[in-house]
């Protein structure tokens, strides 16, 4: 997903029309860690604002939009942080159907609350991938690991995710 | 990359503002943090230059300690304009004099005057623009190297004022300076008598970060500017300077690129520009050809999602493109194929580096 931009500082004009060519895609990702519109515009727009004032320190304007989407990335966990909100993702409108466990993936509650239980890294592998469709190289450039690494990091969590959701399905399966 | 397809998110129709809102702080915190290093770079500069006269003349003029307490006096307001009005101009001919600047603060507010030493006003004709915003000050009949060393001094305390410069418009008879501000300022300016000063009110307000398009000329040195700006005496144009020090005349602004470029005649050119965005230097048409094809190139690189629309633009650019074209070219596309998991036509890319008389990068050949 590297997108090129001549080798020079990025103008204002530049840096508005990178930000406003993916802008849809910057929301997606920041929905995918919030999950309410309000939050997720603050987030964006709190990264457009880290992005403005540290674009002079991009070396390589090439690697613009790996550089916004890890600033992205990052905002996203720090608001969660900061606003102890145990956000998680909802997967309600999911298409999960490449999975082989299909059924799993039909309580959304549970999927939420096991993904609250991923680690930061994991939980943004996950969005990038569920909300944006990145491919494995594209979101390592973004987080900064090797591809092999990325994919491991994905399919632990994709287990992890399974995992949690039989254990609830085992649970609600119990005569009450 | 493609649309997601596995959870779609409704996107808010304000999404737009959110990014505007974004840049805007960015661009607040961004000048507040020039703002602070200018002032304290130079308040220590100054201090202990300061602290030095300070000490000297107190040594050599005891009368010295007593005058420094004076404060000037604003004198008679003649007349008061508007916030950002476009055109001021007032006060009486004047032969040869001087103007004193001082520089006061008030909170956000900093207001220059500009204190001719008579008891009106001396000839002035100030015009404010957007798009950098710039005052232009023309003064018949004040000694033009006084009021521009006093006025760069003033820029040195204020934290609206970017630069200051005489445009290559100044004659002996009348000067004309141009201030560059800060996006965050406003204008306001008073005309006071007894004693006559011109008062220039800079007040805090939001950033502006519309996009326009300048219709304007080339950028010349110094001299060759003034016959430029003769040319186009008739239209109400103003005189700027671009980030390589240079002149231009812009002629008008607009909204979009099809009116401004339906406006164009001669060498006149379209340039695009953001908020306070300080224009380009464009010395020749070549220059400016090359720079809009390259944007035309880059604008492609960040909207396509296929490799097929960036190999046909290489593939008709490049033969006629300068070597320093064809390498951005052909980094771009490098940087493109690869991130991209498509199948690619790998001998015509390989083509291109040969057309461009470049070794077909390594990771190129692996694909051949």
């Amino acid at each position: 997903m590297q997108l090129q931009v001549k080798k020079r500082e990025l103008t204002d004009s530049d840096f508005l029309e990178l930000i406003q060519a993916r802008e849809n895609s910057f929301y997606r990702i920041a929905y995918g860690y919030v999950q309410n519109q309000e939050d997720a515009k603050d987030i964006v727009q709190e990264a457009v604002c880290k992005a403005y004032i540290g674009k002079k320190r991009l070396r390589d304007p090439e690697k613009f939009y790996p550089w916004f989407y890890r600033i992205l990335a990052n905002t996203a966990c720090s608001f969660l942080r900061h606003a102890s909100r145990a956000v998680s993702i909802g997967l309600e409108e999911a298409d999960l159907s490449s999975t082989n466990d299909e059924e799993h993936w039909n309580n959304t509650l549970a999927i939420q609350e096991a993904l609250k239980q991923l680690n930061g890294k994991t939980r943004t592998v996950i969005i990038l991938k569920f909300y944006e469709n990145m491919t494995f190289a594209e979101i390592a450039q973004i987080l900064r690991k090797p591809e092999a690494s990325i994919k491991s990091i994905y399919y632990r969590g994709l287990k992890f995710l399974k995992e949690r959701m039989q254990s609830h399905e085992a649970e609600s399966s119990y005569p009450r | 990359m493609k649309p997601n397809p596995h959870i779609p998110v409704d996107i808010p129709s304000n999404l737009d503002e959110v990014v505007q809102r974004g840049i805007a702080q960015g661009k607040s915190v961004v000048v507040h943090r020039r703002r602070v290093m200018r002032i304290v770079r130079r308040s220590t500069c100054s201090f202990l230059l300061a602290v030095g006269l300070l000490i000297g003349c107190i040594n050599l003029s005891p009368a010295f300690a007593a005058a420094i307490e004076d404060v000037p006096l604003l004198g008679q307001l003649v007349q008061i304009f508007g916030r950002n009005q476009p055109v001021v101009e007032g006060g009486v001919v004047s032969n040869g004099g001087e103007a004193a600047v001082t520089m006061e603060r008030d909170g956000d507010i900093e207001q220059m005057r500009l204190d001719f030493g008579q008891s009106t006003a001396a000839l002035y004709k100030a015009e404010f623009s957007s798009y950098p915003k710039t005052i232009t000050i023309t003064l018949p009949g004040t000694a033009s190297i006084a009021v521009l060393s006093e006025i760069t001094r003033a820029q040195d305390t204020s934290q609206y004022i970017k630069s200051v410069y005489e445009l290559p418009i100044s004659t002996s008879e009348a000067v004309a300076l141009q201030l560059e501000l800060e996006n965050d300022a406003d204008v306001q300016m008073e005309e006071y008598s007894n004693p006559g000063s011109l008062v220039i009110r800079l007040l805090p307000t939001d950033i502006q970060m519309d996009t326009i398009y300048s219709l304007r000329t080339l950028s010349y040195a110094g001299q060759e500017i003034r016959e430029i700006a003769e040319q186009y005496a008739g239209w109400d144009s103003r005189i700027l300077q671009d980030d390589s020090g240079k002149f231009f005349v812009e002629l008008a602004q607009y909204h979009t690129r099809e009116a401004a470029a339906a406006a164009v005649s001669g060498d006149l050119i379209v340039e695009k520009r953001t908020g306070n965005e300080v224009p380009a230097c464009f010395e020749s048409m070549e220059q400016y050809e090359s720079d809009q094809f390259l944007n035309e190139y880059y604008q492609l690189l960040i909207s396509s999602f296929s490799a097929d629309p960036i190999l046909d633009f290489v593939e008709e650019h490049l033969p006629g493109a300068s070597p320093a074209e064809q390498d951005v070219l052909l980094t771009g596309l490098y940087g493109f194929i690869q991130n991209t998991d498509e199948e690619l036509d790998w001998n015509r890319i390989a083509s291109f580096y040969q057309a461009a008389h470049q070794d077909v990068p390594e990771y190129v050949q692996q694909h051949l």
